[in-house]
């Protein structure tokens, strides 16, 4: 079943050439008891461990079930290990931070048993040996005898077909020591078993073989050694490696991170640095334009094309036809603007004269402000003005909030005159004030596109009102308006212009270009972390050697090791990503109070203005970007530490010094 | 030698107490060698801690050669380990990074001997064990019995009169064992030496005197003694400790064996750095461009040269006697400033849009100056060539369209590139209207440039000295006899002086030229025409205007003498003017100022990067202090200082900062040589879209001096980040060490 055919396993120390075996060759059955005694440094551990493939011999080979595992790849020696090798250690060598369930479980995890079902079977094993009580302690709350049992079952909780004990009452008295072996001895009656010891008196009670060992030699065996030909019988050694589930390396690595709280805590926040100066460089460069694009378009209406002569000082009347009728111009008005004076009546039946900015009224503007009193313009002989000029025409110059709708009770239904419209200056046309607007700066009066129009063509020279137009298109495909502007551009000698789309563009390009820098200098900052992240990983590996030697010989592969510190170093850089998000946001709260309090809210104050700035833009998928970032990068960064866990002779940490 | 008076020892561990040593009275003398012996527990290697001073006692009393210990300080106990003691332990206790020569002669360091003094000493130690070819090994590469002999070696070296030895053949096997026990005895002749074991055949055979140890208690003396003991209280000099050279000695060792860690650790803090030094490098090319643009214009300013009388037959002649006359000047020129219009653009038989107002230019020749300090030209314009061209600024081709088309740059070169416009070059001329005010008017006839000899009353309507500058500037513009014009009379009271204009409404001559080239240059504000051109234009006596005018730089030599030359020039005549374009020191002194924020907040960001590196280093000695717990407990139980320790990993952070700073400035000065000579244009390209006004030649400037910030602000940074874990390192207690395993 176990064979070693002429095995050698030399090492070397210095200049000096050690052979730990020389020449071995040996057989083992099912059925064996087999006690390999031997002083220390006879070559007993190192003989153990070729058998299991934890080593591999310099020369000559093992054969399990008839294979030469020669030809055995690391995985398929993992696979061996977990499915029909169980292990018992001198140290016990439990996982300090899992369960004595767990502990027993593991092996079966490894197997891809259910997990269920694997908690299930360990339950069973650890009450056969007696630990029921037990099952929810540490390892470290048990006594050494104890341990030595949870090692145990752990090891029979798979039903290996081999169980390899080295020392496995070294730490034990007498009587636990007896009872530890007698134990399993019951148990693995069908098995191969080879316990490894200095002590004779229990080989003469339990062993029905002994061999010894000398300088890596056999000096003695107590079974004549058949030397048949090993049958050949390959279909019991499933070497298939199962899935082992994520959740399990999820433990080990959560364990692990919590279990050193503090340096993990510590490392996220540092690399969490950078991630901060970047989040905050963002939040301020998105509050910037963000701010900027606001006012921008509370100026200036996104959907507003404007159209301009390149080379002329007015859009003639033909030209203007012509462009209304293209089939993408939904809308075209001039943009008249007229300045208007007008006399009043003031309370003291004085007259007094006003000039006031007579504009279009846009409804929609009205609508999105939701800030007019009274209604909208229904004809040409209704307008809507401003607080401002209500104010003016009653001879006010400041009211607080509260009073607006009094002020417009005062002027609604009244009339205001635009005086002055032909050249002797006697002519005037009165409009009845049916709304008003809440803007207490500009002094203006709303009036429909045609009674403007027909104000404009009164008092002015066409060159004078139809400098510019303002278009509204029927479409927003940017093809189609790029053919509309080239159009304009090469038949009429206009040029079209989205004032909005222009100045955001521009912001854009600037906040951008700004972003990218930004960004671009603080990855350097990302790069020092990386390394970091590195090195704190590589202590962590070599910290935990032991563990690795554990779940070595339990049957964990490669790739499980290498999981366990990619995940721990994903959490580390979700933590970290978690750190800097909230601190970046809590940074930018404040900086935003401050801002408000100390700079905005005194400048609206000396200005009258109502600015309403947000300096720094808390921008959700940034942070979720930078949580992204900071799994991704930390696993990337603790990928090599990762691979070099994997390569790590785990296994010697395991024996005593 | 050593007496033990009652001494209880009491370990405390959450609420249960273990009683360690129960009323341990001993006496010691020299020359023995006590075995004391017991079970694993029974308190023998708790003894051998009190004694080496590694463990104080709960209670009870202890003197040694007459110094009661209860009473030492930390340091006292420090400096007696060092001296009296040499310990040898189970586990060797090596530092497995040093070879096997440091490792002895650490001990000799701790006591403050020099490098070679403790080398020799250590050298001799070796031989006399027996392994002074082994002396350039490491630890690693020894048997364990080599091991203990080189353990051994350690602990004599300082030639105590109390060596310990805590099971010092436990790890060895018996045959090893029995040649170890054999050196101890034979070197520890003439001193007190007291082993622990549990091996009492070994005892029995070595001893001259046994104790047994069971459960604390002294349960067996084979030679009780006691002995009054005269306490004497001196205390210890101020000793030497591990020097700071030293500490970067073994600093350097274990750097060595964590080679792979020390490198990442110092690429991190270089990282940063590096980033830091590109970024400056860059600035300071860039700032020293500007600042040079700017000194230049300063430094040498424009002077105007006029010169009222008749005496030149030619303006040729005027500039050629400049030239010869005085050969200070890297470039003069004939200059008039001409007031040009240009009024339609005759390729399109476009009407310009408002020709009035807008399309007025101030025409300068292109002096080699300014032909070196505007070629921004827009696509392939290029600088006027002959008499019939011309090229614009940017800002007056922007006025040829209607402002609100806001054409691009490109755009509006593809518009007018090659058109031909008409331009008018000749004006009536009328008196300026605000003139009328005769306290306006201002005296010029005669005045010989100095302000003591103007009249009384000059200055009242003068609020302050940069307006007379200004004025003083147009004083030749002034005419001195009044002006009747249209029906009106311009005059001035006493001075009777009027300004005389272009009238820009009625021009008299034009001319076609061709437009080459628009130079976007916002500085800079005259149109460029070719010199040909400008001497063509019809000389019609212009009333205001001196019949002379040259506008020269004086070349890099003579600008100090400045002042001189121009006395020199007034001297023969000439009137020498300053134009200073304060405008331009205004820009450049913003655009300075801007580059000062840039880099600034560029450095800033960058210096995020040297934080988190000064924190990773903070984390990764701190790390290293944990993993070298059994080090650090081993230079204590040698008699080191707190401080000697501290010095150790101080020295390490100084190594690394050391390090750091040469990869930082080996890295950049690589990038740096890499930027400037192998790939300038690609990089100028691309940082040119960013950054419109980079200075043309190499963009990184080597600056001694920023090297020399990086290699102390390095070291500063490892040594500031590596202090904490240097203090932790140096709290720690050194049996607390030992016992960690």
């Amino acid at each position: 079943m176990l064979k070693l055919q002429n095995t050698y396993k030399t090492y070397k120390n210095g200049d000096e050439l050690l052979h730990a075996l020389h020449d071995v060759t040996l057989e083992f059955h099912q059925g064996d008891f087999a006690f390999l005694l031997g002083e220390s440094g006879s070559g007993k551990s190192t003989l153990l461990n070729v058998l299991s493939g934890l080593d591999v011999p310099s020369k000559g080979s093992v054969f399990i079930e008839g294979t030469d595992t020669r030809t055995f790849s690391k995985k398929d020696y993992a696979t061996f290990r977990n499915n029909h090798v169980g292990f018992i250690f001198q140290e016990y060598n439990l996982i300090d931070h899992l369960s004595v369930l767990d502990n027993v479980t593991l092996p079966l995890l490894f197997q891809g048993v259910d997990k269920k079902e694997a908690k299930e079977r360990a339950r069973n094993e650890l009450e056969k040996i007696g630990l029921k009580k037990h099952v929810a302690k540490k390892p470290q709350q048990l006594s050494g005898g104890q341990q030595q049992r949870v090692a145990i079952a752990r090891a029979l909780v798979t039903n290996p077909k081999i169980i390899l004990a080295d020392e496995p009452t070294g730490s034990l008295d007498e009587a636990m020591g007896e009872k530890t072996i007698a134990y399993l001895k019951k148990h693995a009656q069908d098995k191969v078993v080879i316990v490894v010891t200095h002590n004779e008196e229990l080989a003469e009670k339990f062993a029905n073989r002994t061999i010894r060992i000398q300088d890596g030699k056999i000096l003695d065996d107590s079974k004549e050694e058949t030397n048949e030909t090993a049958s050949v019988d390959e279909k019991t050694l499933n070497i298939n490696p199962p899935k082992v589930p994520l959740g399990i390396l999820f433990k080990f690595a959560k364990n692990n991170v919590f279990s050193r709280i503090f340096r993990t805590f510590l490392t996220s926040a540092i690399v969490a640095i950078g991630f901060v100066a970047i989040l905050l460089l963002t939040f301020i460069v998105l509050g910037i334009r963000g701010s900027l694009s606001d006012a921008v378009a509370s100026l200036i209406p996104p959907d507003e094309y404007q159209l301009h002569p390149i080379e002329d000082t007015f859009i003639d009347s033909d030209t203007f036809n012509r462009v209304r009728d293209h089939e993408h111009v939904e809308d075209l008005r001039y943009n008249i603007r007229l300045n208007i004076p007008s006399r009043y009546r003031t309370l003291a039946e004085n007259t007094h004269e006003l000039t006031y900015l007579a504009v279009p009224f846009d409804p929609f503007a009205f609508e999105r402000d939701g800030t007019l009193h009274g209604r909208l313009p229904e004809n040409e002989n209704e307008v809507v003005i401003s607080l401002r000029t209500a104010l003016s025409l009653r001879e006010m110059d400041m009211v607080d909030e509260e009073s607006y709708g009094y002020v417009f009770d005062l002027v609604e239904g009244y009339d205001i005159r635009a005086d002055h419209l032909n050249s002797d200056f006697s002519e005037s046309k009165r409009f009845t004030i049916v709304g008003m607007s809440e803007e207490t700066q500009p002094q203006n009066v709303y009036l429909s596109y045609d009674a403007l129009l027909k104000l404009a063509e009164q008092r002015l020279d066409e060159k004078e009102y139809k400098t510019s137009a303002i278009a509204y298109l029927s479409t927003s495909d940017d093809g189609d308006i790029d053919a509309l502007r080239r159009d304009l551009r090469d038949d009429e000698g206009l040029v079209l212009r989205n004032v909005f789309g222009e100045i955001t563009t521009q912001i854009d390009d600037v906040m951008f270009t700004a972003l990218q820098w930004f960004v671009g200098i603080s990855l350097i900052s990302l790069v020092v972390a990386g390394i970091l992240i590195g090195l704190v990983i590589y202590t962590s590996v070599l910290e935990r050697v032991r563990e690795i030697g554990i779940l070595t010989a339990l049957g964990a592969r490669g790739s499980n090791i290498r999981g366990i510190f990619l995940i721990e170093s994903g959490i580390g850089g979700l933590l970290s990503g978690t750190i800097a998000a909230v601190a970046a946001v809590f940074i930018a709260l404040g900086l935003n109070r401050l801002f408000n309090n100390f700079i905005e809210a005194p400048l609206n104050l000396l200005t009258g203005g109502n600015l309403d700035i947000t300096l720094l833009d808390v921008s959700i998928p940034a942070i979720a970007l930078v949580l992204v970032a900071g799994v991704l990068y930390a696993m990337l960064s603790g990928w090599i530490p990762s691979k070099h866990a994997t390569k790590l002779n785990a296994v010697s940490a395991l024996r005593k010094e | 030698m050593i007496k033990l008076h009652e001494i209880h020892k009491i370990y405390t561990q959450g609420k249960t107490g273990f009683h360690a040593l129960k009323d341990v009275s001993l006496y010691f003398e020299k020359n023995e060698a006590v075995f004391v012996y017991g079970k694993s527990g029974c308190g023998k290697t708790t003894l051998l801690n009190l004694i080496a001073g590694l463990d104080q006692p709960s209670s009870g009393e202890m003197a040694i050669n007459g110094k009661l210990t209860s009473q030492f300080k930390e340091s006292e106990w420090d400096y007696f380990r060092n001296h009296n003691i040499g310990f040898i332990f189970q586990q060797f206790n090596l530092i497995e990074q040093l070879p096997v020569l440091e490792n002895v002669a650490i001990n000799a360091k701790i006591s403050g001997n020099s490098h070679t003094k403790s080398k020799k000493m250590a050298l001799e130690m070796l031989k006399k064990v027996g392994l002074e070819k082994h002396a350039k090994k490491t630890p690693r590469e020894l048997s364990g019995g080599e091991r203990q002999r080189v353990g051994i070696a350690r602990a004599l070296i300082n030639d105590p009169d109390i060596i310990l030895a805590d099971e010092p053949t436990g790890a060895l096997d018996k045959k090893t064992g029995t040649e170890i026990m054999d050196l101890i005895k034979s070197i520890s002749k003439g001193k007190l030496l007291i082993v622990v074991t549990h091996d009492l055949s070994m005892a029995k055979r070595y001893a001259t005197r046994m104790i047994e140890l069971r459960d604390g208690k002294v349960v067996s003396d084979s030679e009780p003694k006691d002995q009054k003991v005269k306490l004497t209280f001196k205390r210890e000099k101020h000793r030497k400790s591990l020097s700071f050279k030293e500490g970067i000695r073994l600093a350097f060792f274990n750097m060595k064996a964590r080679a792979w860690r020390s490198t990442l650790v110092a690429m991190g803090l270089a990282i940063g750095i590096i980033g830091l030094i590109l970024i400056n490098s860059l600035f300071i090319t860039i700032r020293t461009s500007l600042t040079e643009q700017g000194e230049l214009l300063r430094d040498n300013p424009e002077l105007t040269i006029l010169y009222r009388d008749d005496s030149f037959s030619s303006r040729e002649e005027f500039v050629e006697t400049l030239k010869t006359d005085y050969p200070y000047w890297s470039d003069i020129s004939y200059s008039p400033n001409f007031s040009l219009s240009i009024v339609e653009n005759e390729t399109t038989q476009n009407p310009l849009i408002n020709p009035l107002n807008l399309s007025r230019l101030t025409a300068t020749p292109q002096s080699a100056q300014i032909r070196s300090l505007y070629d921004d030209f827009i696509g392939d314009g290029r600088f006027p060539e002959n008499e019939s061209e011309f090229a614009l600024t940017l800002s007056q081709a922007q006025n040829l369209f209607s402002p609100d088309a806001r054409l691009t740059r490109n755009e509006i070169w593809e518009r007018v590139q090659g058109n031909e416009y008409k331009i008018a070059t000749n004006f009536q001329y009328r008196p300026d209207e605000s003139m009328m005010d005769a306290n306006e008017c201002q005296f010029v006839e005669d005045w010989d440039g100095e302000e003591a000899s103007l009249p009384e009353g000059f200055f009242e309507d003068f609020e302050n000295s940069s307006d007379l500058e200004s004025h003083m500037e147009t004083l030749s513009i002034y005419r001195d006899e009044p002006i009747e014009f249209q029906n009106r009379t311009y005059f001035c009271d006493d001075y009777t002086q009027v300004l005389w204009h272009n009238d820009y409404n009625n021009p008299t001559n034009f001319e076609t030229l061709t437009l080459v080239g628009i130079i976007d240059e916002g500085v800079f504000g005259n149109a460029l025409f070719h010199e040909d051109f400008l001497m063509s234009i019809d000389t019609q006596e212009h009333y205001y205007e001196m019949q002379f005018k040259a506008i020269g730089y004086l070349d890099s030599e003579h600008i100090d003498e400045k002042a001189s030359i121009i006395r020199s020039i007034e001297d023969d005549g000439f009137l020498v003017r300053e134009t200073t374009t304060p405008q331009f020191n205004l820009l450049s002194g913003l655009s300075v100022l801007f580059t000062y924020i840039i880099q600034f907040v560029f450095s800033a960001i960058a210096a995020i990067a040297v934080i988190t590196a000064g924190l990773m280093l903070l984390m990764i000695l701190y790390i290293s202090v944990l993993e070298r717990t059994r080090e650090i407990g081993l230079i204590r139980s040698l008699g080191g200082t707190r401080k000697d320790v501290r010095n150790i990993f101080v020295g390490e952070t100084t190594m690394i900062g050391l390090f750091a700073a040469l990869i930082s400035i080996a890295v950049s000065l690589i990038i740096i040589l890499f930027s400037n000579v192998v790939f300038p244009e690609q990089l100028f390209n691309f940082l040119s879209q960013y950054y419109r006004n980079l200075p043309e030649g190499p963009l990184f400037t080597v600056n001694i001096r920023l090297m020399a910030y990086a290699i102390v602000g390095s070291v500063v940074i490892a040594v500031i980040s590596g202090l904490i874990p240097s203090i932790i390192a140096g709290k720690k207690q050194p049996i607390e060490a030992l016992r960690n395993d």
